[in-house]
């Protein structure tokens, strides 16, 4: 396996992967998306709530804030808790949110006893309430993943493609069709021949194949080459994101393992 | 069930079946059902 980074920001990375199978890539996207667990805000209890807005409505807009944790796993999911699911420090982060009109309520009013806990952005608005309209509501955030509800979903964009190979063959006049028809500026005209510059953006649309002539122009998938992609939700930085996904790949790998071993 | 009045403010039993929806006090028909004092627990999804 080949690994060459292409881009990396604080919420969003691109690789090329070689030397893998499509299942391995897709695993890679998937664990990203639906295995690596965060904290969201999971049961609510609401005191008072006089604003616009129905009670479910805002137990649904609260539950969908990304929290980041300075200690993330410090925590255990609850199935996995020492309490048995019951409820404990170990497996939950109470908070509190409690404000009163006129104005608006975003994320950053939402008070945890933990520190080291808080919202991953501080302007998500909740609730807009007017003149003497109340919210008090109580509750606690729990560690699990996004196979359970998507508010648990440490990666939002995540996807793949197969990199793509073009071959410009010897038949090519310098025509520069293929060049105006691409959507992506893949290709550039140099010394009266096109070439591919900008391969990493070919999105294997085949307007140029359609476009050529000459018929000089092949554009292929690499089969073992990927070039994915994974955004953060911001809970976590990306790369640690992706550090966590091919954790958990390994610890499936691990157990059925050990599993085996048991076997014989 | 106690609702509130919207104009005079006064809570009211409303008997469903002699008066219908009337206020007893100012005969307004608009009524409010006040939020119960118990705390709402609720999943956030």
């Amino acid at each position: 396996m080949k690994f060459e980074l292409i881009e990396l920001r604080e919420d969003r990375i691109r690789f090329l992967l070689s030397g893998v199978t499509a299942a391995f890539a897709n695993g890679i996207r998937r664990a990203c998306m639906s295995e690596v667990p965060i904290l969201a805000i999971d049961q609510i209890s609401l005191y008072d709530n006089t604003s616009v807005l129905f009670d479910e409505q805002i137990a649904l807009r609260l539950g969908l804030v990304p929290l980041q944790s300075k200690d993330l796993d410090s925590y255990s999911r609850p199935e996995d808790c020492q309490c048995g699911g019951e409820g404990c420090p170990g497996c939950r982060v109470d908070f509190m949110l409690s404000a009163e009109g006129p104005g608006m309520v975003y994320s950053k009013d939402i008070q945890f006893t933990d520190p080291g806990v808080k919202p991953a952005f501080d302007k998500i608005p909740i609730v807009i309430l007017g003149e003497g309209e109340k919210v008090v509501i109580e509750g606690f955030a729990t560690k699990r993943v996004g196979k359970d509800h998507s508010k648990w979903q440490a990666g939002t964009l995540c996807g793949y493609k197969n990199l793509p190979k073009i071959e410009i063959g010897a038949s090519c006049d310098g025509c520069g069709k293929c060049i105006e028809v691409c959507p992506r500026d893949v290709l550039a005209l140099e010394e009266g021949r096109a070439k591919a510059t900008n391969i990493l953006e070919c999105s294997l649309c085949k307007l140029c194949i359609e476009e050529c002539e000459a018929g000089a122009l092949k554009v292929t998938p690499v089969l073992d080459s990927f070039v994915i992609s994974i955004e953060s939700s911001g809970v976590m930085p990306v790369k640690e994101l992706v550090a966590k996904a091919a954790q958990e790949i390994r610890k499936r790998a691990e157990d059925l393992d050990a599993k085996l071993a048991e076997l014989t | 069930m106690a609702y509130k009045c919207t104009r005079c403010k006064k809570t009211v039993e409303i008997d469903y079946e002699y008066s219908g929806i009337r206020c007893p006090y100012c005969g307004h028909r608009i009524l409010m059902k006040e939020r119960p004092t118990t705390v709402k627990r609720m999943s956030a999804v």
